[in-house]
């Protein structure tokens, strides 16, 4: 069979490496440094965290009370932060509380995350009618405010973690669906993906394969933000004793029961309430980054 | 001979809600293609040979009218019979750099639809011999999209329709996107490839000198209506309707 | 219609030196610290009222050797070297504000998309009334009658209703035509225009082109008319350069070129555009564009080329004769290739 001759292209750049492995390398190659060792240090804090309070033989630096030396502020003799209304020690119960803000924060981003992609997609491409349900549903949900829902399982099944991941994770979700929404909405008008229909792919495949991978960029920024509003989250609601309860150490909590002793320490409020800044500015500071870097065009809105 | 692809009595308006302002992509417009033939459909932005195409392929629904392909009305199939079309009909898109998906190698495109018809080991086997046959090297299958240039892109469309063996190929506006002097090797291969695989072509172009050299018969649409309907050779001289008219005499001058 | 009205800037006189003198220029793009050149070596003269058609395929740098000549290259885009005048003056040295003092007066450039060139938020006859008032000393009034009657010329209906709209509540058609009128209210020498009817209609198309043809003669304009596409040049040009590569290959007078095309390019691109009857088999050019960054040292068409030899290994030198211009050591009409 004669064809027409077609010469082989010089093979251009190296094959696409996952798209997470490219940011990266991006990250650190653009000498942001300041980003990645931030991270790095955010991230330790909160696997140590974290450790201290899984790890039995560790508890204790977070649990030892001595009652004599209460409210000891920072640089005392043996404890860099000072301590707590029953002696604990400040910087180990900051700790374990970064661990718990943390740990909600990732786990309320994924499950808001995993909800806002699969409704999103239901909604941006099966059809008017799914369409339509679904906007009813994320209306109802983004105004639902997260406060009263946590209330409703607190009285449920009393306050814990779960009560705030649960309550977080329910409302957040609707904001990223929206996002994923009009993602796919502009998605779906891709020759690619009329390709794939007319191949006979299953629309469920379709996004799958053609749509969650497009949306990781998305997903990523989000999922940084949602972290940052998550721990906002859930030292408010600790705060208002509907979260976590003690003794597993929570910024919230601290500030709550700091909030009654102000008169005699200060450093009950300040610090979580430091800490608690800090790390929503670095992570929204993050969050921006990374949008800047895989979302120039600014799809992705803040909340 | 029962017609390959139908169109009878299509209509496709578009209503802006609330406004009452409506658009009518297509018009009433009815035609039919014969196993074997290559029907060219040539029309301008604004004319529904996009819309017509999307109609063929299942991605619009007309408003009224009924679209077959063989005996089956595409429109009102139930689910099981729907199953069959990705073996009837396929396309080759106009726009080489996105009718590819950036993240997928340019295997994996080819087999994507195959895969999930003839197997995947079927598929991966079949994918040498396609890429001979769109004249692409085997390395090429490891390779993304954005290593190639337009018209191996285009190559890659080719394969990846061929690979589900279809009885009828919609190509829409296939080298419209790609420059001058690689057009040819595009249409060449088509040329080369319906006439081996005996395939029945839908061939959709804003050129009236392409659609000439390529196709047996063409329609020629305006606003939504077909307005001409015949062998090209004739139609080029001998032009009737005045848009026809208009758009044989603004065809390039390449000759002195 | 010929429009009355502010005389052109050496009014009477036929000035026999070239109306826009391209000279080896030569354009690259700078990313950090390498240079990537885009551009080499274009040399090209453009006459009072004549025609001058630049055509290219992707990459071949057409477009911008026309942004540089009015200085509207995109960032981290810079000459190189070589230098464009305009009535003896180098555009490429000239300070901005004397550029600036030029543009839309006595060169103009006209885009392939209208509506990113003319500001969508202002009604028509406000944009052509600011360009005149920029560059003229003229009432507010008397700005706007230039205005209408030249929205007139170019064939916009109820053109003084029509001052009133914005670019959105025209056709395709008609806001090129608008632009049109916007750039040539002054009266220019040199008009660029950069794939002007491209996305437009076929019809639509024919009735630029003649406008363009018929505000040539009347202004006795020069015009670089750039597209992609040679039988629309064909249609237009008086003569026509085809640009390969970043580099001009060959120049000649329009009848010559399509009659008897020297470089075996531009005899590709005449084979590829040419329509046969059914059947037959569609002309191309075997092979793809090599990227600016990988040309070849020789000749930047020769892996292309059916006529190449190792005498294609040295890049070939431009060779003027008269209003025609070649780059290649094995042209069409003479001796076959070894």
């Amino acid at each position: 069979m004669s064809l027409a001759a077609a010469q082989p292209l010089p093979v251009g750049p190296s094959p696409g490496r996952p798209l997470a492995l490219r940011v990266a390398a991006r990250l650190v190659s653009r000498a942001n440094l300041f980003w990645v060792t931030g991270s790095a240090i955010l991230l330790v804090g909160g696997v140590a965290g974290v450790v201290i309070q899984v790890v039995p033989s560790l508890r204790h630096l977070y649990l030892d009370q001595n009652l004599i030396a209460t409210f000891k502020p920072p640089f005392s003799a043996g404890h860099i932060l000072g301590t707590d209304n029953l002696g604990r020690d400040m910087f180990w119960q900051l700790l374990g509380g970064l661990g718990i803000s943390l740990s909600i924060g990732v786990g309320v981003s994924l499950i808001s995350v995993v909800l806002g992609i699969v409704v999103g997609i239901f909604g941006g491409f099966f059809g008017q009618v799914a369409d339509a349900v679904t906007n009813v549903v994320v209306d109802v949900t983004w105004a639902f405010p997260a406060i009263l829902l946590a209330v409703v399982f607190a009285g449920w099944i009393g306050p814990s973690l779960t009560t705030v991941v649960l309550a977080l994770a329910l409302t957040n979700w609707a904001g990223f669906a929206r996002i994923v929404r009009g993602e796919v909405l502009s998605l779906r008008e891709r020759d690619f993906v009329n390709a794939a229909r007319v191949l006979g792919v299953p629309k469920v495949v379709i996004s799958a394969r053609h749509f969650v991978v497009n949306l990781l960029p998305v997903t990523m920024v989000m999922i940084v933000y949602f972290i940052a509003t998550s721990i906002i989250g859930e030292a408010g609601l600790s705060f208002l004793g509907l979260g976590v309860q003690a003794p597993t150490p929570s910024l919230g909590l601290i500030l709550t029961v700091g909030r009654d002793y102000l008169a005699i320490s200060p450093w009950m409020v300040v610090l979580p309430g430091v800490l608690l800044a800090l790390g929503v500015l670095f992570l929204n500071a993050l969050g921006d980054h990374l949008r800047d870097l895989l979302d120039p065009f600014g799809r992705i809105q803040k909340r | 001979m029962t017609a390959v692809a139908e169109l009878d009595d299509v209509t496709k308006v578009y209503r802006v809600r609330g406004q009452g302002v409506h658009h009518v992509a297509v018009d009433h417009v009815s035609f039919s293609v014969e196993a074997g033939e290559t029907v060219g459909i040539v029309g301008e932005s604004g004319s529904g040979k996009t819309t017509i195409a999307r109609m063929l392929l299942r991605l619009t629904r007309p408003t009224s009218g009924r679209v077959s392909i063989g005996a089956m009305d595409i429109w009102h199939a139930d689910r099981q019979a729907r199953k069959q079309l990705p073996r009837a009909v396929q396309v080759v898109f106009q726009d080489p750099y996105a009718s590819l998906d950036p993240r997928m190698t340019v295997g994996a495109s080819i087999a994507e639809g195959a895969k999930r018809v003839f197997g995947r080991e079927h598929a991966t086997n079949e994918l040498g011999r396609l890429l001979d046959i769109v004249g692409l090297p085997q390395r090429y299958r490891d390779l993304y999209p954005r290593q190639l240039s337009g018209g191996q892109r285009q190559r890659v469309a080719i394969a990846r329709a061929l690979a589900m063996q279809p009885a009828v190929l919609v190509a829409d506006e296939p080298v419209s996107a790609l420059d001058v002097s690689m057009q040819g090797q595009v249409l060449n291969l088509l040329n080369e490839l319906r006439r081996e695989l005996h395939l029945t072509c839908v061939f959709i172009s804003h050129d009236l000198g392409i659609v000439r050299q390529f196709c047996q018969r063409v329609l020629v649409m305006e606003r939504g209506k077909v307005v001409e309907e015949g062998n090209p050779e004739e139609i080029l001289s001998a032009p009737v309707h005045p848009y026809t008219k208009s758009l044989v005499d603004s065809l390039p001058r390449m000759s002195w | 219609m010929v429009i009355a009205g502010a005389e052109p800037a050496d009014s009477g006189v036929r000035a026999p030196v070239p109306a826009l003198e391209i000279s080896d220029l030569s354009i690259s793009l700078r990313t950090g610290t390498t240079d990537k050149p885009l551009v080499t070596d274009v040399s090209l003269s453009v006459g009072p009222g004549e025609i001058v058609g630049l055509v290219g395929e992707s990459g071949s740098g057409k477009s911008l050797t026309a942004l540089a000549s009015i200085g509207l290259l995109p960032h981290g885009v810079e000459v190189r070297s070589g230098d464009v005048r305009f009535a003896g003056e180098s555009l490429v040295k000239m300070d901005r504000k004397r550029l600036r003092s030029l543009c839309g007066s006595s060169i103009s450039m006209i885009f392939q998309d209208p509506l990113s060139s003319l500001d969508p938020c202002a009604r028509i006859g406000n944009q052509i009334v600011e360009t005149i008032r920029a560059h003229q000393q003229v009432s507010v009034a008397e700005a706007r009658r230039t205005a209408v009657e030249l929205l007139d010329r170019v064939g916009i209906p109820r053109a003084k209703e029509r001052m009133r709209s914005y670019p959105y509540e025209f056709s395709g058609g008609m806001r090129q035509r608008v632009m049109i009128a916007a750039a040539l209210v002054l009266r220019p020498r040199v008009l660029l225009a950069d794939e002007p009817t491209t996305a437009l209609d076929v019809t639509t198309q024919a009735g630029i082109m003649k406008l363009v043809q018929e505000l040539r003669s009347e202004l006795q304009m020069s015009v670089i008319w750039i597209s992609h596409d040679l039988g629309v040049v064909g249609r237009l040009a008086d003569r026509v350069a085809v640009m390969y590569a970043g580099e001009m290959v060959e120049l000649a007078p329009t009848e010559e070129l399509f009659k008897a095309p020297r470089h075996p390019y531009t005899a590709g691109l005449i084979r590829s555009g040419t329509r046969l009857s059914y059947g037959q088999p569609f002309g191309f050019v075997p092979g793809t564009v090599t990227e600016p960054g990988h040309w070849p040292q020789g000749c930047r068409f020769a892996p292309r080329c059916d006529r190449a030899s190792e005498a294609c290994a040295a890049h070939p030198a431009l060779e003027l004769r008269g209003q025609s211009a070649l780059r290649c050591v094995h042209p069409l009409g003479e001796e076959p290739a070894p």
